[in-house]
């Protein structure tokens, strides 16, 4: 049988159903927050290595001047080497519909049921038996507008257009989506490449290390150590690659997903001051009873007792609600940031510990919030709650107060509604701090969503070209600017040679540490035409080329973050086509959405390639810049460059990259949103929950002002004016919040995605919009309450103790 | 040689911080109460009466002197022990009775024994029953205190009071919010708790009631400006 004090407990429930209703929903939501991103964060850093580990990753690659299996035999004995084998890369381009060519990355293995480093999974179709056959990468088929068995035609660097089949589709987790990427990525034997018109020998040694825990600089250590032996047996060593340990991807999502994380805990200690707030609610019509309770014995140990279990209890029950819905959502989170990604989960089981956490945390923190009003409740004396009659305004209203009541003119409703709202300053600082925090996330999540369309059109501006195309073999310029120039539509062509390199060494080895894709983490140098219109990006150090700087260049951000300590003027070490070079830097530019580049005259450019009046590729501005229109553009030019005999081997649009990188972050803005969804109600939630309270207060006032002649319609006018006098108050405060949080979460989106911070937008629709929000919260949580106040009767609100 | 006082007031000040200046609501106040006496504490609003009485149940501590009920020097006590002695040695009946709404009349009873620990759990039932039976609303043990009239809730307020049998009853206008005939009632129950060995300290200021009281303490302004046997 229960004892008094806790049937008490079970009827004070009864009569606060309602709040307690709102601690529980308050609690599970922030407990879904949680939840779902640790979830989605344990799982998809677990599942993310596991499938990166599953293909045996090549710790390094060597490119060779050619390979047999004496040699990949010779390398797997060399100190520190687990495995070697020969392999290939060849890059050409698919054409996914009529005139229409995307980049096409082919990996080339001696056999695919060999293959024991950088492994694919098959994953539907078969392996190809004959020459013409090739596998494509599963995200690859769509771009490549393609199916198992359906014929595709491609084109090398050497070769003419010939028409593949695809004979089945690969899962390959080391790479980043095709569709990201905008590449197809191909899985072909010696046999096929042969078949394109390319030399079929493999120049790539790919080899796994004895220590797989190895730092890179360990690795890179045994990989410089083959590359000697390489040399003393006689081989021509190129680029020495050390790809870091993990997923192309994984640190922008880890980054991102921990961000989310800090965002969700936020969420949680919202709910949490929110529970706090809901039990002072609990706790305010109890005060007379607590202290009728100490009359007759009660300690404040035992008074508090009754409450904690009774917040512990509603602890529990909301993270039994909330930790299944968030674990399901998280892994459905992890589901989408997995196909997102193209990672395969084996598994979405998440360990004793994350559910042993959230429990913790899930009735833990509330609990501690709620600590503060039961402890001030319970340890109250005697003789205060006795004599509670409610909040008291000590000294007079302050000048803001007293300056917007006169705004208020004669309205008593609205003077009312003013006066109060700052009757109870902790209690309106809570208030405002739930809605601020609310407003601050919301407005974030649209300002991060701004910057990123901002960087998506600043990266447009800095290009003024709409085409790009890279050739075979160098051209000559002036034979290559005749010919495009020609074609209608062109309004006008530049050279541009770009060229891939790599720090300089000592040793003369060429390390970089880029992704089997050859894309993520390179360097790469680029010439820039004289009195070019191609390219205006920003200078934040220094200047820009101009005609005397005939020895130096200007890196971007993103380069320099690869080059540690260079200053302006400080000359780096660079790799280009085997020799070393010493640069002075002349300036550093700001980019936007672009990877590490080093930018160097025409002439320094051809003394270091050694190719005068040659270039390697071009960049085009067409009179339209309509996506189809480009298309078709691109095609007319590769016809006019065949037709004089040069050979493109890539041709690219601007507006199919900004396509591309317009999808990278839908994910982490839906999720910002969602989440800001959550504050917002765990925000309106308290407001609700103030407003409440202070009806409770008042109630007395209110009855005497229903004495003296006020109508239910100016009651609820008080109330729901108070209401929403708080929610603009914290607007205001939400913008102020607002503004370190994009910058921070504009930082680790920048640093996540492309190198630099996305740079600060304030979105102009953030503000008003939050608003709007609150407005409409504070109406609607202001309600019940006002709804409430305006139905009590003079004699029950006059009896109310 | 006579036992000494149940209640021992010496020198007991009180005062009242205010934002205008402070109020002195007791002046040196020096009273002794022996056991099992009716005491009445008259006198008009404001002239201390309540604070007299927050004094001797620990609600209020003073702002001087000392207060002793039994052995205990009240005055020395904090909070936590404050509630611990008056949930052993002091009932308190209070004029809106100040029942626990969410709690049956034998709950309410029982909630005394239940915060001191005093009786054993499975008989803390049957004594609230008991004291119930005593006040005459047995029968109404398992209503909640809405569905009892204003009489039968201060019954069960002074059931509520013996419920740990402390020594001292304190009953700040227990008649106050009841009718003639109700009240004659509940001032029946005050004497026979006097007649078995209790002692009743009640402040009222309903004149027709004196007749009940061995002894009237009149303030005025804080000060003790009477101190008589009643009906002399």
């Amino acid at each position: 049988m229960l004892s008094p004090r806790w049937r008490k407990l079970r009827g004070d429930v009864e009569q606060a159903n309602g709040r307690i209703l709102m601690m529980i929903v308050a609690i599970a939501v922030g407990v879904i927050a949680v939840a779902s991103i640790s979830t989605a964060y344990t799982i998809l850093t677990r599942e993310i290595e596991r499938n990166y580990l599953a293909t045996n990753p090549a710790a390094a690659l060597i490119d060779v001047d050619s390979s047999d299996p004496s040699l990949v035999e010779g390398v797997r004995a060399q100190p520190g080497i687990a495995a070697a084998e020969a392999a290939g890369r060849l890059t050409g381009r698919i054409e996914v519909r009529p005139n229409e060519w995307v980049p096409l990355l082919l990996f080339v293995v001696p056999t695919f049921r060999d293959t024991r480093i950088s492994t694919v999974r098959l994953d539907s179709g078969r392996w190809p038996t004959t020459s013409d056959g090739i596998m494509l990468e599963r995200t690859a088929v769509s771009v490549a507008n393609t199916a198992i068995d359906q014929t595709i035609h491609v084109q090398t660097p050497h070769g003419a257009a010939r028409a593949l089949r695809v004979a089945g589709v690969v899962h390959d987790p080391s790479l980043a989506p095709a569709w990201q990427e905008q590449t197809v990525y191909g899985y072909v034997t010696p046999a096929t490449v042969s078949f394109l018109g390319e030399d079929p020998s493999l120049h790539i040694l790919k080899m796994t290390v004895k220590d797989a825990t190895s730092d890179p600089a360990g690795v890179e250590r045994t990989a410089i150590g083959v590359g000697d032996w390489l040399r003393r047996t006689g081989h021509s060593v190129g680029e020495i690659r050390v790809p870091p340990h993990q997923h192309p991807h994984q640190g922008m999502m880890t980054s991102v997903v921990r961000m989310l994380l800090v965002f969700s805990l936020l969420t949680l200690l919202l709910s949490a001051i929110l529970t706090a707030t809901l039990t002072a609610s609990l706790l305010a019509p109890q005060v007379r009873q607590i202290g009728v309770m100490k009359t007759i014995g009660a300690r404040s140990a035992q008074i508090m007792q009754i409450y904690v279990v009774l917040i512990a209890a509603i602890g529990v029950l909301a993270v039994t609600i909330g930790l299944p819905l968030g674990i399901a959502a998280g892994r459905a989170l992890a589901e989408s940031t997995a196909r997102m990604l193209n990672l395969e989960l084996a598994s979405r089981s998440v360990p004793v510990w994350l559910y042993v956490i959230q429990v913790l945390i899930g009735v833990g923190l509330p609990l501690a919030a709620a600590l503060i009003p039961i402890k001030i409740a319970a340890e109250r004396t005697v003789r205060e709650t006795l004599h509670d009659f409610g909040v008291r305004l000590s000294g007079g209203p302050g000048r803001a107060v007293q300056w917007m009541s006169r705004l208020c003119g004669q309205d008593p409703a609205l003077v009312q509604a003013i006066r109060n709202s700052v009757r109870h300053r902790g209690r309106l600082a809570l208030t405002l701090g739930l809605l601020a925090t609310a407003g601050a996330m919301f407005m974030t999540s649209i300002n991060v969503k701004t910057a990123w369309q901002r960087n998506l059109v600043e990266a447009a501006s800095e290009r003024h070209f709409d085409a790009e195309f890279q050739f075979a073999h160098a051209q000559p310029k002036a034979d290559v600017l005749t010919t495009v120039s020609l074609v209608p539509g062109v309004r006008r062509v530049e050279p541009w040679s770009i060229e891939s390199t790599s720090l300089a060494r000592q040793d003369g080895f060429r390390v970089v540490r880029t992704y089997p894709d050859g894309g993520h983490g390179s360097l790469s140098l680029q010439a820039v035409p004289r009195d070019s219109t191609f390219l205006t990006p920003r200078i934040i150090a220094g200047h820009w080329l101009s005609a005397s700087d005939t020895d130096g260049v200007v890196v971007n951000e993103q380069a320099l973050s690869m080059l540690p300590r260079v200053s302006i003027g400080d000359r780096i070490s660079l790799v280009v086509r085997g020799v070393p070079a010493q640069l002075p830097v002349m300036g550093v530019v700001r980019e936007h959405l672009t990877q590490a580049t080093v930018y160097m005259s025409p002439d320094l450019f051809e003394q270091k390639t050694d190719e005068p009046g040659l270039t390697e590729g071009i960049r085009v501005a067409l009179e339209s810049a309509d996506e189809r229109s480009v298309d078709e553009h691109i095609a007319s030019i590769e016809g006019a460059l065949e037709n004089s005999g040069v050979k493109v081997t890539q041709s690219s649009s601007q507006a199919r990259l900004a396509r591309a990188l317009g999808g990278h972050l839908f994910i982490l803005i839906f999720t910002l949103v969602v989440m800001s969804v959550l504050m917002a109600t765990v925000g309106v939630m308290g407001l609700g929950s103030a407003m409440t309270i202070s009806v409770l207060e008042r109630t007395r006032e209110l009855a005497v002002m229903r004495v003296i002649g006020a109508g239910a319609w100016t009651i609820r006018r008080a109330v729901v004016g108070e209401a929403v006098l708080i929610g603009v108050l914290s607007t205001g405060v939400s913008l102020v919040f607002s503004v370190p949080l994009t910058i921070f979460v504009d930082w680790v989106v920048g640093i996540a995605s492309f190198g630099p911070a996305l740079g600060t937008s304030l979105s102009a629709d953030a503000m008003p919009l939050w608003v709007l929000t609150t407005v409409v919260g504070a109406v609607t949580a202001s309600a019940y309450p006002s709804w409430r106040a305006s139905r009590l009767t003079i004699r029950e609100a006059l009896a109310f103790q | 040689m006579s036992s000494p006082p149940l209640i021992s007031l010496n020198g007991v000040a009180k005062t009242y911080a205010s934002m205008a200046a402070p109020v002195v609501a007791l002046h040196e106040v020096n009273l002794d109460i022996q056991q099992g006496e009716f005491v009445a504490v008259i006198g008009k609003s404001g002239s201390g009466k309540t604070t007299l009485i927050n004094l001797l149940t620990g609600i209020d501590s003073p702002s001087a002197g000392s207060i002793r009920i039994a052995s205990t020097e009240v005055h020395t006590l904090n909070q936590e022990g404050l509630s611990a002695w008056r949930g052993r040695s002091v009932g308190i009946v209070f004029q809106f009775f100040q029942l626990l709404p969410s709690l049956t009349i034998a709950e309410n009873v029982m909630l005394p024994m239940d915060f001191c620990n005093t009786y054993a759990r499975r008989e803390r039932r049957r004594r609230a029953l008991d004291l119930l039976d005593q006040m005459g609303i047995a029968e109404q043990a398992d209503k909640l205190p809405t569905a009892l009239s204003g009489g039968q809730q201060q019954r069960a307020a002074i059931a509520r009071a013996l419920a740990n049998d402390p020594p001292l009853i304190v009953a700040d206008e227990p008649t106050g919010n009841l009718d003639s005939h109700t009240a004659e009632q509940v001032m029946e129950f005050f004497s026979h708790l006097v007649s078995a060995g209790k002692t009743v300290v009640m402040v009222t200021h309903e004149r027709d009631l004196s007749r009940y009281f061995a002894r009237s303490i009149t303030l005025r302004d804080g000060t003790i400006v009477g101190d008589e046997a009643s009906g002399s």
